[in-house]
């Protein structure tokens, strides 16, 4: 069965993607940079790859073609060379109707934890500033209240950055499970492409077959 | 007289002369050589340049080595030198100097005829190549550095000071010497823009050498403040050998170490070789020193490439010989002066008789020319091989097609019956090898493409190995040399890839050859492989980008969601006019993102295009083969068809002969050049 072997090629080459993405992914990795980085980097990698699977597939189906075409004769064998399946196959794939498309076309993040901590953070603490500047001050001097404000802001700023600073981890943990789930999802559409590409090839070889009445039992899958 | 590259030149000059020939005689046969793509090759052999490039520390003595290596002073010495300049010297009829900027703008200097006691050109560059002298304070190789990265005029205050003071080393100034300083600096650079630091210098001079393509290139001291930049970078990428010049009593690791394995790729670092100076002053100790260096530099380089030379011993032979006497060198030169009495005290002490040949003899220069011609010709011989290959292939191929056509025709004289039936038996086995070559052409496609090929699973190797030496390398150098490390490795690759598909067909067409030939008894049509390797080869190349140092403005680093609360941080963030930080850390970072994503770009074109490249590669051989065996066809057709008198088959056949008495002598001069190349 020709796509349970290309089933399995894809799941490795998809964990040889994981493997090349360590390096981005390492312990202290800088989140703003490699966020950036690895948006576009992944998606192409896995084009690249599907590339790769593509070759695999076509060899595999040549070799099957080949060796029913074996009992035909000398003439059938050549123009069969001459047909070029190999071409038409990758032309067919990469005709727009017909090309992978990987949806969604970007790696895509969740929401970054820092700004989410850091506005709780400084939020809460902007909040109980103003009501403890409101209880405490509210007939004090106008001076005493801004300055009472601004003291509350500066907190608050405080409060936001070690906040956000504390999240850092937690970011890097979200970045690499969103990385992971955009793999996942990949994965699955190339090999659905894949049995598309089997099966329109299989239809050129009957086609071709039976143009130059070759029977054969059996169906390339 | 230089001489390195002379014998490289006679054998190329042999080669090209042997290929006109072939050219005239092959006619319109067609014997599997590409002509066109041969003709290309001879093309690039005769444009292409011999480089050798110069490299070493500031003050390692570079200038006295090349006017002593060319065998005329034509680089100042006795001046303190710019050091963000590249020189390309190069034999030409007058003397004429080509600038280019680093804004771009080039500018050309003629020598004036009619003012023939000044040489223009040799002034202009002395005056590009000296710092003057009221900056010989202040760190103008740095400062040159700075302006050419900044985009508006740089500021000079504390923060520029503290970013010399980081990078260099002064003395400490009090507040008086630190405000003249200051002015200095900022005269400098009111004085200096792009348009006025030149990057590169190309030098002709009518030199005495007869290797008109080779190219003398004097690159900016390594440890000059500023560092090597990319100019220096891709001479020493191109060159066919690198000379390290390096002071014989300084043996220490650090500079040269730094250099190969932080400033030069892999590839070049082949090419290298460590030049010792200053041989004279330590006449009695040469041996220890040379020992001693080859053990400490054992690491990267090998100890025949390490060569003791005394440049000075050379310059005073060549004025010697030009017709200077002793007393007039001495009293130019209190140097000069120094060596020539040393050397007439150690020719008494030898029982020597005290000539100009001493002062060869004892400045190595012989020896030194000797090896590195030795070892740089390796490479462009090697090429020279393979196109004399090709074309020895290409005789006897015509010899062996005019051979077996003087054998159908002396059937043809003796049973034309046997002769037409023997004409339709060749003709139905080359339909049969249709089918063959078709099915190599599937075998190889399936070898070559797809996850497990060689090719993949390497790239996958490199994907894992670069990424990780760019992300951890520490240093914008270390960061380029990975880079070009792995575009080396990946050329190197793309290469194997091609030989290994051109070996593997080989393989399977002497294979399958033979049982056809042992089967059918004919001889069988070829291609000119190695032309098709190439041209598919060719087409898997892409340009390598050399990025330029930037700097990043205050506007562009400033981003609200870093909320950086140090002082530093928040100094930085303030605009104070228009000013230029360099950022080191910033800039590291920025490069080895770029570079990683270069790296990715190339890494994956290669793969995409090695899969077309296959195609192309194995389609074009099968198109020619195919296209060969249908010419086959219709000759034999012809020459059953041909109706032709004894008398005249006889006469045919004696052209054929002496058709292949003209190939004799062609192929034995290429049998003696091949075994002079060897």
């Amino acid at each position: 069965m020709i796509f349970e072997k290309i089933k399995k090629d894809t799941s490795e080459e998809f964990l040889i993607i994981r493997d090349e993405l360590n390096i981005f992914l390492e312990n202290d990795f800088d989140i703003d940079k490699n966020k950036l980085f690895l948006s576009t980097h992944i998606p192409n990698e896995v084009l690249i790859k599907t590339d790769i699977l593509l070759e695999t597939l076509i060899n595999y189906l040549m070799e099957d073609a080949l060796n029913i075409l074996k009992k035909s004769d000398t003439e059938t064998q050549n123009l069969f060379y001459k047909e070029d399946l190999r071409r038409s196959i990758k032309n067919w794939s990469l005709q727009n109707e017909n090309k992978l498309k990987l949806n969604p076309s970007t790696a895509e993040y969740s929401k970054d934890p820092r700004s989410f901590n850091g506005l709780i953070a400084g939020g809460i603490t902007f909040v109980a500033g103003s009501a403890i500047t409101a209880i405490y001050f509210e007939k004090e001097s106008v001076l005493q209240t801004i300055v009472t404000g601004v003291f509350t802001l500066f907190l608050s700023a405080i409060a936001y950055k070690i906040a956000f600073n504390k999240s850092k981890n937690a970011a890097r943990e979200t970045i690499k499970q969103d990385i992971e789930n955009y793999l996942k999802i990949s994965e699955s559409q190339t090999k659905e492409w894949l049995k598309e590409v089997i099966n329109s090839f299989s239809k050129d070889f009957e086609s071709f077959c039976s143009k130059n009445n070759f029977d054969y039992k059996g169906k390339i899958i | 007289m230089l001489t390195i590259g002379n014998r490289y030149k006679k054998h190329k000059d042999n080669v090209i002369d042997l290929f006109e020939d072939y050219k005239k005689t092959r006619g319109e046969i067609n014997d599997g050589v590409d002509i066109i793509f041969l003709e290309s090759r001879i093309r690039s052999l005769k444009e292409g340049k011999f480089i050798l490039a110069v490299a070493g520390e500031v003050k390692a003595g570079k200038s006295t080595f090349i006017n002593a290596l060319i065998g005329s002073e034509i680089l100042p010495m006795d001046v303190l030198q710019a050091t963000s300049t590249v020189i390309e010297i190069f034999k030409s009829e007058k003397s004429f100097l080509k600038i280019k900027y680093a804004s771009g703008r080039e500018e050309e200097v003629y020598d004036d005829i009619t003012t023939t006691d000044i040489e223009e050109a040799r002034e202009k560059l002395k005056v590009l190549c000296s710092i003057q002298d009221e900056y010989r304070s202040i760190p103008t190789g740095l400062l040159n550095k700075y302006i050419l990265s900044s985009k508006e005029r740089i500021i000079v205050d504390d923060h520029l000071i503290a970013s010399l003071e980081k990078e260099c080393d002064f003395d400490n100034l009090n507040s008086n010497s630190l405000s003249a300083y200051k002015n200095l600096i900022n005269n400098y650079i009111i004085e200096h823009s792009p348009d006025n630091i030149p990057s590169e210098i190309q030098y002709g001079y009518p030199l005495e050498w007869d290797f008109d393509e080779l190219r003398i290139v004097d690159t900016p001291g390594v440890n000059a403040l500023g560092g090597v930049q990319d100019v220096s970078f891709n001479y020493f990428e191109k060159a066919n050998a690198i000379l390290f010049i390096k002071k014989i009593d300084s043996i220490e690791l650090k500079s040269f170490n730094s250099f190969v394995n932080s400033l030069i790729s892999n590839r070049s670092s082949e090419t290298l070789f460590l030049v010792l100076t200053h041989k004279s002053q330590h006449i009695d100790n040469e041996d220890r020193l040379l020992k001693q260096a080859k053990e400490i530099y054992t690491k990267n380089i090998q100890p025949e490439r390490i060569l003791v030379v005394d440049s000075l011993s050379k310059i005073i032979h060549t004025e010697l010989k030009n017709g200077k006497d002793f007393s007039s060198i001495k009293s130019e030169s209190g140097a000069k002066a120094d060596v020539i009495n040393l050397y007439k005290g150690k020719a008494e002490d030898k029982g020597l008789k005290f000539s100009e040949n001493i002062f060869l003899e004892w400045s190595g220069f012989d020896k030194m020319i000797e090896v590195i011609d030795r070892f740089s010709t390796i490479a462009p011989n090697l090429q020279l091989t393979e196109i004399l290959e090709i074309v020895r292939k290409g005789y006897f191929n015509q010899k062996n097609q005019y051979e077996e056509k003087s054998s159908r025709l002396e059937d043809k004289k003796r049973n034309p019956q046997e002769f037409e039936q023997s004409i339709v038996r060749i003709t139905n086995a080359l339909n049969e090898y249709n089918l063959v070559i078709n099915e190599t052409n599937e075998e190889l496609k399936k070898q070559f493409s797809g996850r497990k090929s060689k090719l993949n699973l390497k790239i996958g190797e490199l994907k894992i190995k670069y990424p990780e030496l760019i992300t951890k390398s520490q240093t914008d150098e270390s960061v380029r040399k990975c880079f070009f490390d792995s575009s080396y490795e990946i050329n190197s690759l793309i290469l194997e890839y091609s030989k290994d598909i051109s070996d593997s067909l080989n393989r399977k067409i002497v294979e399958k050859e033979k049982a056809f030939k042992n089967e059918y008894k004919i001889t069988l049509p070829n291609v000119d492989l190695e032309s098709i390797e190439h041209q598919a080869t060719a087409k898997a190349y892409k340009n390598i980008p050399v990025f330029e140092t930037r700097t990043e403005s205050l506007l562009e680093n400033w981003n609200i969601f870093k909320f950086n609360w140090t002082k530093k941080s928040r100094t930085k963030s303030i605009k104070v006019g228009d000013k230029n930080v360099f950022d080191d850390i910033k800039y590291l970072e920025v490069l080895k993102t770029l570079f990683n994503k270069e790296f990715y770009i190339i890494t994956d074109s290669i793969l995409v295009k090695s899969n077309e490249v296959l195609s192309n590669y194995l389609d074009d051989y099968n198109n020619k083969m195919l296209d060969y065996i249908e010419e086959r066809k219709t000759e034999l057709e012809m020459e059953k068809n041909n109706k032709q008198t004894n008398q005249e088959i006889i006469d045919d056949i004696l052209i054929i002969k002496k058709k292949i008495e003209l190939f004799e002598p062609e192929l034995n001069r290429i049998e003696e050049i091949l075994g002079d190349l060897k």
